[in-house]
């Protein structure tokens, strides 16, 4: 389908017409000597992710329907080809595509929308669209990752939980479990329950009706003590493998409360990003970091893995502290109460941890001397949800830049952002807004980001804008 | 060579002006009819308040139509929020007259058929109704201002929003207060 698109000269980006972002300006970003920046598109609307195919077409995603869930815009695959057209190749009209990636004459894509999520592959040749992947638990909070192809020709994919922080509640109602009320969390191993359930208002009933929820259950439903939930393959808070048409697929790991961003190292090892808890609603966890995991299963060759790996969600925080510890007691919410009663051993520490509302996202290694940074994990940080999902002020502008992790050290150095904390609009500024995804360019010689665009968060609600989003281009000098 | 060297400047997608005028364009007449949805509310919710007998009731009501008023007004202020200049033409008034005349039939018509005596209580459905429409006339400009990247319209109208959503509610729950003794007991407010 025909976009409407028009090549602009630099000027252009200085007086567009949409008011949320009336300006993007390269000169306002900070990225260390050497290394230069230009907009290759302007005008996207909530865009999500992003991949390369080898002769350098990059394939762009408008996510329609994403943080928050409204507007749904059109859920566009879009190509930018390497002379720099940008045309449409296909839309997924449920909910939104998260991630793409080439492999093998394919495009996949992963898809957020319903109940399941889904992973759909378009032949390259044909344009021939064919679901690959499907029915991981979704309809509620947190998102699908990947897809990534490693080496060993597999395809490496994830899904986020259902709930928030462990239950799903009223505050869920905001979004996808409005239209998925019977939603709820899959666990990857037979796990037993506390009984502990949180009563909460129920937002679906007229006048103020309560409702009992326990882990692993719909809104509504409570548990029992010692219930046992069986775990499944196609489960949810989970990282997978499969070939490339869905067979094989095996559960590495589970626990990951949002695995959004996903990169495999030169050496073939699995990264996966992943977000703090809230601090707020009926249970509330406080400072709990963001942080990147090493899928250590992934090391292990395929259909080896008998027993997936447990990463914490939804009883621990990224520090391996249970949610009900001192350190995580909220100071607006209700605070957090064990919800199994047999947890599996944790499979942490995390390789790295970030600063907590960070909100990490999608992550490229770099692979290339070209570059500069060889071996570093670039990972976007999309920026923070508060002053609506944490009171500490403190929160207000952690993220809204990209990071050049040491998965080896545990340190990281910033590498792309504003001059001041925080996103551009913040200061009426032409720089970064919210970066969601960067990947590195086959040549090796740039780093694309790709950015969200503008999302304003208040005390009580927030709101995105479209037609604000922005891929920006970074080469090394 | 550079991916995409032989780009020269950004690609803008959907803000170029013609195609960005012509979405703008679109929202012109989605905001006349969120003119005549709440046009037609405020008529309703004004002609109920002066026929409830009960005080209480009476004094909500009139609190609604109050509102209802302010929020006209803030549909003439989104026209030139959406970069549209002034409103075209005032907010449609002899089609509000006749939805608003149009509802108090559909609601003596209908509260009769169900057995519901009382003028009252029946308008009281129909302003449900009539309030609803009008939620969905802001509601939806509301889209229209996040997908046009436009904070200034989105601010206007979520207020308005808060508050119709409250009277909804309260709406509702008169309705629901009333609703035996219309029935069962052929009374009205």
């Amino acid at each position: 389908m025909a976009l409407s698109t028009v090549r602009a000269g630099t000027g252009a980006l200085s007086d567009l017409p949409v008011p949320a972002r009336p300006r993007v300006d390269p000169s306002h970003v900070v990225v260390p000597p050497g290394y230069t920046v230009d907009v290759m598109v302007a005008g996207l609307s909530f865009a999500t992710g992003m991949g390369f195919a080898p002769d350098g077409t990059l394939y762009l995603l408008e996510g329609g329907s994403t943080w928050p869930t409204r507007p749904y815009m059109p859920a566009r695959v879009l190509r930018l080809d390497p002379d720099g057209e940008l045309t449409e190749v296909g839309e997924e009209t449920l909910g939104g595509p998260r991630g793409v990636a080439v492999h093998d004459g394919g495009l996949f894509v992963i898809d957020k929308g319903g109940y399941h999520s889904r992973i759909v592959r378009y032949d390259l040749g044909t344009w021939e669209r064919d679901v690959v992947v499907d029915g991981l638990p979704d309809g509620g909070w947190h998102e699908p990752g990947g897809p990534v192809f490693g080496a060993d020709g597999y395809m490496y994919f994830a899904q986020g939980s259902v709930s928030q922080n462990g239950v799903v509640l009223p505050q869920g109602f905001t979004v996808d479990q409005a239209k998925h009320p019977h939603a709820h969390d899959v666990p990857g191993q037979d796990v037993t329950l506390t009984g502990h359930n949180i009563v909460s208002y129920d937002p679906t009933s007229p006048y103020p009706y309560y409702a009992e929820t326990g882990a692993f259950k719909p809104f509504g439903e409570p548990a029992r003590a010692g219930e046992v939930v069986p775990g499944a393959l196609k489960c949810n808070s989970a990282v997978w493998r499969a070939r490339p048409d869905g067979s094989e697929m095996e559960l590495l790991a589970w626990g990951v409360r949002n695995p959004y961003g996903m990169a495999l190292s030169e050496d073939g090892r699995l990264y996966v990003s992943d977000n703090d808890y809230e601090e707020t609603g009926d249970r509330a966890v406080a400072g709990d970091p963001d942080r990147i995991w090493h899928i250590r299963a992934a090391d292990l060759p395929p259909g080896t893995v008998t027993t997936p790996d447990w990463y914490g969600f939804p009883d621990l925080c990224g520090d391996g502290l249970p949610v009900w510890a001192e350190e995580h007691l909220p100071a607006r919410g209700r605070r957090a109460e064990p919800l199994l009663a047999d947890p599996p051993p944790w499979a942490g520490p995390a390789v790295y941890l970030e600063k907590p509302h960070s909100c990490m996202t999608k992550m490229d290694f770099c692979r290339s001397d070209a570059f500069g940074h060889r071996g570093r994990l670039f990972a976007c940080e999309w920026g923070t949800m508060a002053p609506m999902n944490s009171p500490d002020p403190a929160d207000l502008d952690h993220g809204f830049k990209v990071v050049a992790v040491d998965v080896e050290a545990g340190t990281a150095q910033d590498f792309f952002h504003n001059a001041s904390p925080g996103p551009a609009s913040a200061v009426g500024g032409g720089g970064l807004e919210r970066p969601v995804d960067c990947k590195f360019s086959p040549d090796g010689r740039s780093l694309y980001v790709l950015d969200f665009g503008v999302a304003r968060v208040a005390q009580s609600h927030m709101e995105a804008y479209a037609h604000t989003g922005v891929l920006w281009r970074i080469t090394r000098a | 060579m550079t991916l995409h060297a032989r780009s020269t400047g950004p690609v803008l997608l959907e803000v170029r002006t013609g195609a960005w005028e012509q979405m703008r364009g679109r929202v012109t007449p989605w905001l006349a009819t969120t003119a005549l949805l709440q046009a037609t509310f405020r008529r309703l919710s004004e002609h109920v308040a002066s026929s409830v007998d009960e005080p209480h009731i009476r004094d909500y009501i009139d609190e609604v139509a109050r509102t209802a008023r302010a929020h006209d007004a803030v549909v003439a202020e989104l026209y030139p929020a959406f970069g549209l200049g002034r409103a075209r033409r005032p907010v449609r008034a002899r089609g509000a007259v006749l939805l608003s005349a149009g509802r108090q039939v559909a609601a003596h018509l209908t509260g009769g058929f169900a057995g519901a005596h009382g003028p009252s209580w029946r308008l009281m459905r129909e302003l449900m109704r009539s309030n609803l429409d009008a939620i969905s006339g802001f509601a939806v400009t509301q889209q229209l201002g996040l997908a046009l990247g436009n904070p200034l319209a989105v601010d206007l109208v979520f207020p308005v929003l808060q508050q119709k959503q409250k009277h909804q509610l309260l709406l509702q729950e008169y309705l629901l207060e009333m609703g035996a003794n219309a029935v069962l007991y052929h009374r009205d407010a």
